[in-house]
């Protein structure tokens, strides 16, 4: 069980946060588990099955600022204001029915519901990550970004190369070599959670966090030689259980600081 | 060097190309359609972009360009692959020579016109609208929504009521008539954007760095760009000049989307309220600069000469991206 960082202040009520994820996120579901064993926290999940069923959606913007409103087919209401905080883990839009269009309206609808839900996930208070065009859940960038990014922010880069005769994949996964050894270390804002290989490249990684704008990643690194470590890759959909349970404390302290 | 992209025949890109060649700036222009004939290589050491760019008869140092202005269509959608299979070796050649393009225009430490993370913002509308509004910008009221009866409350409330994609796809603006009301059930599984009409001048600001050319449109049809199709007439175009305080706005609009140039839709209402609808990052501006009279073509050619012959004493670290949300 987690220790119980949550009511080490008196709070007037719980903070509540909303985990939305897709059903075979593990590693959210492994966090919402551990979070809302904690007292001083009220947490909801919404996976993405319950948006694709979801009959009752408004959305407004006006003058008035935004509002969401989301009526679930078992009953439930999500609304924007009722929450602290938000963990976003959506990669992929709600809204299954965009999946059955007709094949010509197909591109069309799938493109509607991303746009839908870049919209409505803007809605909610202090959302890590929050949507951009390049990501449901944070910018997705091409390996070459993610170099140029890990080489200012400290960290010792593999050359890269990339021709018209390289497959799309090849841009979007990792550099290391198979049988390299490896190390993932996970940065939420500014604070660092697994073990570094030497407090330089956790500081390298941190800077490389504030590089990327923020909110939850993680950054793998492989060794090219015995204690020469080298960026491989970073994702802003990072596998949450590398953070272990300092950053469930981390988490709850920020949705209960959110909440004061 | 300045590197220009698309398909020469295209209307903004032979304007700049024009106003370019006139001006006696070094251009080099990368046909899209001739993608075949042509390699590009990207290297990052060290976080130093470097790599090469071949064309059909020439072969160039990536870091040679000084600035960039990019048209190019969908590759998928070219002539040349019309009929190749989904996954024929020239497709996946062709989408590779994309990739790795769009890729260094990103990351490129000159001046791009405009690079591709920046423009994906009106991918969504109502996205777009809140950064819109964060920038001091009004915005129409907007209804998204599944509800027909939330339909009907809406248009009771602001009277004329418009729908359109909340992507920008299929972005057609439609009057919710009378008519449709008996098809509003369609929505309860297709969440519909909705806003309310604002009656008043339409005018398309296009921003180019620091400048702005500003175009009122006359016309009865609700989307403009349509105006043939819609009432039969085409829309009439006259150059304004905007207020220090708006032409202001626009550009820091702009800058905060990361644009270099972009093509701002407002409407003045008749008690001088000014409302934006939409940011676009690929401006089709050719039909402004002959409707109005507007040299918009010759703006965007300064801005590259511009950021040319100012590349050696540029910046020569790549732009960080911003987060846009």
């Amino acid at each position: 069980m987690p220790s119980n960082v949550a009511t080490a202040k008196a709070q007037p009520r719980p903070a509540r946060y909303l985990m939305l994820c897709h059903d075979y996120d593990e590693a959210a579901l492994w966090l919402h588990e551990r979070l809302s064993a904690l007292d001083g926290l009220e947490g909801e999940l919404i996976l993405s099955s319950d948006l694709d069923l979801a009959p009752g959606w408004t959305h407004r913007l006006g003058e008035a600022g935004m509002s969401l409103e989301i009526g679930l087919a078992d009953g439930r209401v999500l609304r924007g204001e009722d929450f602290d905080g938000v963990l976003n883990r959506l990669i992929t839009a709600p809204g299954s029915l965009a999946r059955f269009a007709a094949e010509e309206d197909r591109e069309y609808a799938e493109a509607e519901a991303t746009a839908f839900a870049m919209s409505w996930l803007g809605v909610f208070p202090n959302v890590l990550n929050p949507p951009t065009p390049q990501g449901l859940s944070g910018a997705w960038r091409h390996i070459a970004e993610w170099l140029v990014l890990a080489a200012r922010a400290g960290l010792a880069t593999p050359d890269y190369r990339q021709t018209e005769t390289d497959p799309f994949a090849r841009g979007h996964g990792s550099l290391a070599p198979a049988d390299a050894p490896r190390c993932s270390v996970l940065v939420l804002e500014d604070r660092l959670f697994g073990e570094p290989p030497s407090p330089e490249i956790g500081a390298a990684c941190r800077r490389l966090a504030t590089l990327a704008g923020g909110g939850v990643f993680s950054v793998d690194l492989y060794a090219a030689e015995p204690g020469q470590w080298r960026f491989a890759h970073a994702s802003s959909w990072p596998d949450l259980r590398i953070g272990g349970e300092a950053l469930v404390r981390a988490l709850a302290t920020r949705f209960v600081a959110a909440a004061a | 060097m300045i590197l220009l992209c698309g398909i020469p025949s295209e209307p903004p890109l032979r304007l700049v190309a024009e106003r370019l060649e006139a001006a006696g700036a070094r251009v080099v222009m990368f046909n899209q359609r001739r993608f075949a004939d042509c390699a590009i290589s990207l290297e990052v050491r060290g976080g130093r972009i470097e790599g090469e760019l071949s064309l059909s008869d020439a072969r160039y140092a990536l870091a040679d360009f000084g600035a960039a202005f990019s048209r190019t269509m969908d590759d998928r959608m070219l002539p040349e692959l019309e009929g190749e299979a989904e996954d024929s070796p020239l497709r996946a050649r062709c989408r590779g020579f994309h990739e790795t393009l769009t890729q260094w225009l990103d990351l490129a430490p000159g001046c791009v016109v405009n690079r591709s993370w920046p423009t994906a913002t009106n991918m969504s509308k109502p996205f777009q609208a809140q950064i819109i509004r964060r920038a001091g910008l009004r915005t129409p009221e907007t209804l998204i929504t599944t509800d027909p009866q939330a339909v009907l409350a809406f248009r009771e409330r602001h009277g004329r009521v418009i729908f359109k994609s909340i992507s920008g796809v299929r972005s057609i603006v439609r009057e919710l008539v009378d008519d449709d009301i008996a098809n509003l059930e369609r929505i309860r599984w297709c969440p519909t954007q909705f806003q309310a009409l604002v009656e008043g001048t339409e005018v398309r600001v296009h921003v180019v760095g620091e400048e702005t050319y500003a175009a009122a449109v006359r016309t009865e049809a609700t989307d403009y760009r349509y105006a043939l199709q819609q009432t039969g007439e085409p829309a009439q175009l006259r150059p304004v000049i905007l207020s220090d305080a708006l032409a202001e706005q626009c550009v820091g609009l702009t800058r905060s989307l990361g644009l270099e140039i972009s093509g701002i839709d407002l409407k003045v209402t008749p008690d001088h309220e000014v409302y934006c609808f939409e940011v676009n990052p690929t401006p089709a501006f050719s039909y402004y600069e002959h409707g109005a009279g507007l040299p918009i073509g010759a703006a965007i050619a300064r801005l590259l000469i511009r950021a040319d012959e100012g590349r050696a004493a540029a910046v020569s670290r790549p732009p960080l991206r911003a987060e846009s949300a």
